[in-house]
């Protein structure tokens, strides 16, 4: 077992499984990541099929099929993406999927639903550390029971969106007093390793934060991806959990998201 | 052993006790006889019953770390319970889990008997005189255990004069008086411990890009006054404080401050049938961290009143007592009040008897039950637990034991950490969380082998486990106001089983142990399929040896040597990128196996008159035992295994004053 929610058995001579990362935002063209798991059981790593080359890759509006085009752009990694800009997300649409590759299909189906929560955004400094900055967001309008989360984009710093830090959550479960969002930790893709990583914003940082109503199958996914980038090289509270993904065939995640974004522009002036 | 044969001495003439046959000897009358011989020094003393006796004052002829005479570290030397990497403070006995063990002092629950990262337990050897370890074969009328039960006892006949120890390490200091008060009819008894690792070596602990400050200290009391040659009425207290602090090099971004404590005291009456003791337990964890901005503010608490009556009414024994236990549960305060909901209130009132016979034919019983009537709001339930012991002994030197018995017990561990962080937490039993069971069925020999003096046991067990609990969530989840740990605590059932080799010589200049377990211990959880899998402590293979050496009287040079199987983990099969980070892929739950564990240290000591030193060298061949393994992805390496390993070869030195 593979996962205690996916019947994927492993299988020496198997060629690495396909893995998926793709979302449809309300108004945006749909992004889709191919490639391949690396197998880590092995006393060497082949990369040669990281990268899924020459797979199709549509995604359906209904009946009606769009196929996606690959192009390289660098500011994704890995940085070959499938998109198509004749079609964008709407609300109430349930787009459907589809991966056909040499080794194995992929499918999976996320309805797209509307975002009716109104958000503001006010920075604060952190504690013991004046120099920089997380942001305090309060949302009203959230439904209790719908898996929402937050992405975060420094203007300048950042080519694109990225999971905030432990930022997916139940509408219920947003917190009165708001929620805290940082950065969530990442590959440092112009430097080696770690170190240079900060969660947190500076001052003067024009950041860009997205609520996104997300499929509610996707919510084990995140929650188990939040803990495992944070946890899983920690000696004294592991995590080795699964990330159960909403893919049929496939790693990853297939995902809608309904929208709101706002900007906010970190200074101590603003607390 | 002293071996005195009564044969012809001319007078004024010594001879080796040991020397003589008994062919040689014919009854005559002595007029004036030297006996001399080297007496058995024995750390470890198996009782008939079972229990294992530990002297403190020899536990420090062992080699461990930091020149420690640990009660705890010297079980891990012993079959039954399972080796222990570095950092692990837990204690497994015979496929069990931590938290299904009793400790007590003195009769007095000790929740938590560790400090952090393993090196010490809470037991203070210069203050204490014994410890009973019960690693099975529990009487019906001590109190409720799932596991194993160990006591440490003080001091408790008249002293003639002040004794005591002080003592100076590189790692800890402790001192101990013991002071006969009253023209003697008291005995006051004082130990205190203190560490300054930190102080001394402030960089020395590092995890990942984080230094770690840590230190601990405990505090022992107890008085005895003796009313008369029967009876006595005795005090004891306890104290212990754990801090750790955690702090991370570059941007602040994660901080951290945990610890815990334990208070511990009883009072207690007995005279020589009878014994009635008043008791508080508490212990409270502190679990800081604040990650990315986010604050983890975990505090815990356990609290324990009970009152024992024990009465000895010949061959049988009766026993009655009522435990009260709060338990706090797990909030975090941070992003939440604490309002009650998870804190639980239990009562559990236990009544046994047991009857104790020897036969004339060598066969000897001890059966019993023990009786829980347990409550927890609406949940009120009767628990019966029979228990027999039945022994044979044959030809003087041999024992064969039979045990068949129930232990149960009525709080569990959240153990939410693997090494015993303090952010494992102790709930009550409940409708949803149910005790915890264990059926156990042992068969076993031991004795002594005449001539060479070698004691041994061999023991065979097998235990069924019930409502064994495994934590499978996160602590980040406590970021989310309304999650509750509990929704992640898994009810899994399990078994173990295995036999267990016991060898010692504890007589003579040249002294030693082996001890070895062939075992394994399997549980099933409905998360992970219907398939058993290993326990995170399964070991099947388990060897302890030790060496003492008294090439002088005032000298003694220890060693012991460990090897163990791995233990089980969580491999990663594949990795992939996902939101541009690595996210991996595992084999099935504990399918794996870490290499197996080495390790040998070497101490020596030497005593002249009052003053003693002692060097220890933990890890001496600096073997590496991998503790943990993990990936990270750099983009121009790519995907990097990585390994924390244990390597260090540890020097420790310590001066002890005895008087």
């Amino acid at each position: 077992m593979a996962s205690c929610e996916k019947d994927m058995v492993f299988h020496n001579d198997e060629y690495p499984p396909l893995v998926i990362e793709g979302w449809i935002s309300e108004g945006e063209s749909p992004i889709v990541m191919v490639s391949h798991a690396l197998d880590l059981d092995g006393d060497s790593i082949d990369y040669s099929g990281f990268i899924e080359k020459w797979g199709r890759v549509s995604v359906f509006d209904g009946a009606r099929q769009y196929l996606l085009s690959a192009h390289v752009d660098k500011r994704f990694f890995p940085s070959l993406i499938f998109t198509n800009n004749r079609i964008k997300g709407e609300s109430g649409h349930t787009y459907r999927l589809m991966v056909e590759t040499e080794h194995g299909n992929a499918e999976s189906s996320a309805m797209l639903e509307a975002n009716d929560a109104t958000l503001e955004l006010r920075s604060e400094i952190v504690k013991k550390n004046d120099s920089t900055f997380v942001i305090r967001a309060f949302a009203t309008g959230l439904e209790e029971e719908t898996c929402y989360k937050f992405y975060v984009r420094s203007v300048g710093d950042d080519p694109h969106y990225y999971p905030a830090f432990k930022a997916t959550f139940l509408g219920k479960d947003f917190p009165t007093e708001g929620f805290l969002i940082s950065k969530g930790q990442r590959i440092q893709l112009d430097s080696e390793g770690k170190d240079r990583f900060s969660h947190f914003f500076f001052n003067g940082d024009v950041v860009q934060v997205k609520l996104c109503r997300i499929p509610s199958s996707l919510y084990s996914f995140w929650r188990n991806y939040d803990n495992t980038i944070a946890l899983g090289s920690n000696m004294l509270l592991t995590f080795a959990e699964n990330c159960p993904g909403n893919i049929e065939g496939a790693y990853g995640y297939w995902q809608s998201e309904g929208t709101v974004v706002r900007v906010i522009k970190t200074s101590a002036f603003n607390e | 052993m002293l071996l005195i044969s009564v044969c012809r001495v001319a007078t004024y003439a010594s001879l080796r006790a040991d020397s003589l046959s008994t062919d040689e000897c014919v009854i005559d009358t002595l007029s004036e006889v030297s006996v001399i011989a080297v007496g058995a020094r024995k750390a470890v003393f198996r009782e008939t019953d079972g229990a294992l006796v530990l002297d403190a004052r020899l536990l420090g002829e062992n080699a461990t770390i930091a020149g420690a005479n640990d009660p705890i570290s010297f079980l891990h030397t012993l079959p039954a319970v399972g080796t222990n990497g570095e950092l692990n403070a837990s204690l497994n006995v015979r496929g069990s889990n931590n938290g299904a063990n009793t400790f007590l002092i003195n009769g007095t629950r000790i929740v938590n008997p560790m400090h952090m990262f393993g090196i010490y337990s809470t037991f203070n050897s210069s203050f204490f005189s014994r410890y009973t370890f019960y690693p099975s074969r529990i009487s019906a009328v001590r109190p409720n255990t799932a596991a194993a039960m160990f006591e440490a006892l003080s001091p408790d006949s008249p002293a003639e004069k002040l004794s005591g120890e002080i003592s100076v390490g590189v790692l800890e200091s402790h001192g101990t008086f013991h002071l006969p008060l009253f023209n003697r009819k008291g005995l006051l008894s004082i130990g205190g411990r203190i560490t300054y690792l930190s102080l001394l070596f402030p960089d020395i602990l590092k995890l990942g890009n984080s230094y770690l400050k840590y230190g601990f200290g405990d505090c022992n009391l107890s008085y005895t006054h003796f009313l008369d040659n029967r009876s006595k009425i005795s005090a004891t207290f306890f104290l212990s404080d754990d801090n750790l602090e955690t702090l991370v090099r570059h941007d602040g971004s994660k901080d951290g401050d945990c610890g815990w404590g334990n208070l511990s005291t009883n009072l207690r009456w007995s005279n020589s049938s009878t014994e009635i003791i008043l008791g508080l337990s508490t212990f409270h964890n502190r679990f800081y961290i604040a990650e990315a901005g986010r604050e983890l503010n975990l505090p815990s608490s356990l609290k324990e009143i009970y009152a024992e009556g024990i009465r000895h009414l010949g061959e049988f024994t009766v026993e009655t007592d009522v435990v009260w236990r709060f338990t706090s549960g797990q909030y975090n305060v941070a992003v939440m009040k604490e309002d009650g909901s998870r804190s639980s209130n239990a009562v559990e009132w236990n009544f046994a008897g047991s009857w104790k016979h020897e036969f004339p034919f060598g066969l000897s019983i001890n059966a019993g039950i023990r009786n829980t009537v347990y409550a927890n709001g609406d949940y009120l339930r009767y628990f019966p637990m029979p228990r027999v012991d039945l022994g044979y002994r044959c030809g003087g030197f041999v024992q064969i034991n039979f045990s068949a018995g129930r232990y149960m017990r009525f709080d569990h561990i959240v153990e939410e950490s693997t090494t015993g962080m303090p952010v494992d937490y102790y709930i009550n039993s409940s409708e949803r969380e149910s005790p915890e069971d264990t059926r156990t069925v042992e068969l076993g020999v031991s004795g002594t082998i005449p001539g060479l003096w070698i004691e041994f046991s061999i023991e065979g067990y097998y235990k069924r486990l019930r409502h064994y609990g495994e934590f499978a969530g996160s602590i980040l989840d406590m970021l989310n106001p309304s999650y509750n740990p509990l929704s992640d605590l898994m009810d899994g059932r399990g078994y173990s089983c295995g036999i267990s080799v016991f060898f010692a010589r504890q007589f003579g200049p040249l002294r030693g142990r082996i001890g070895y377990n062939l075992g394994k211990s399997r549980l099933k959880f409905d998360r992970y399929g219907d398939s058993y899998f290993p326990s995170s402590h399964d070991r099947l293979h388990d060897l302890s040896m030790a060496i003492i050496w008294n090439p002088l009287r005032f000298m003694t040079i220890g060693a012991t040597f460990t090897h163990a199987t791995g233990i089980p983990y969580t491999k990663v099969k594949y990795g992939y990128i996902m939101a541009e980070n690595l996210i991996c892929e595992y084999y099935p739950h504990n399918s794996s196996r870490l290499p197996s564990y080495n390790r040998l240290d070497a101490s020596a000591s030497i005593t002249l008159n009052r003053h003693r030193i002692t060097v220890s060298i933990y890890n001496i061949l600096a073997n590496r035992n991998v503790l943990f393994r993990y990936h990270s992805f750099y983009l121009s390496q790519g995907v990097v295994k990585r390994e924390s390993v244990m390597k260090s070869v540890i020097p420790s030195l310590s001066y002890s004053f005895l008087f």
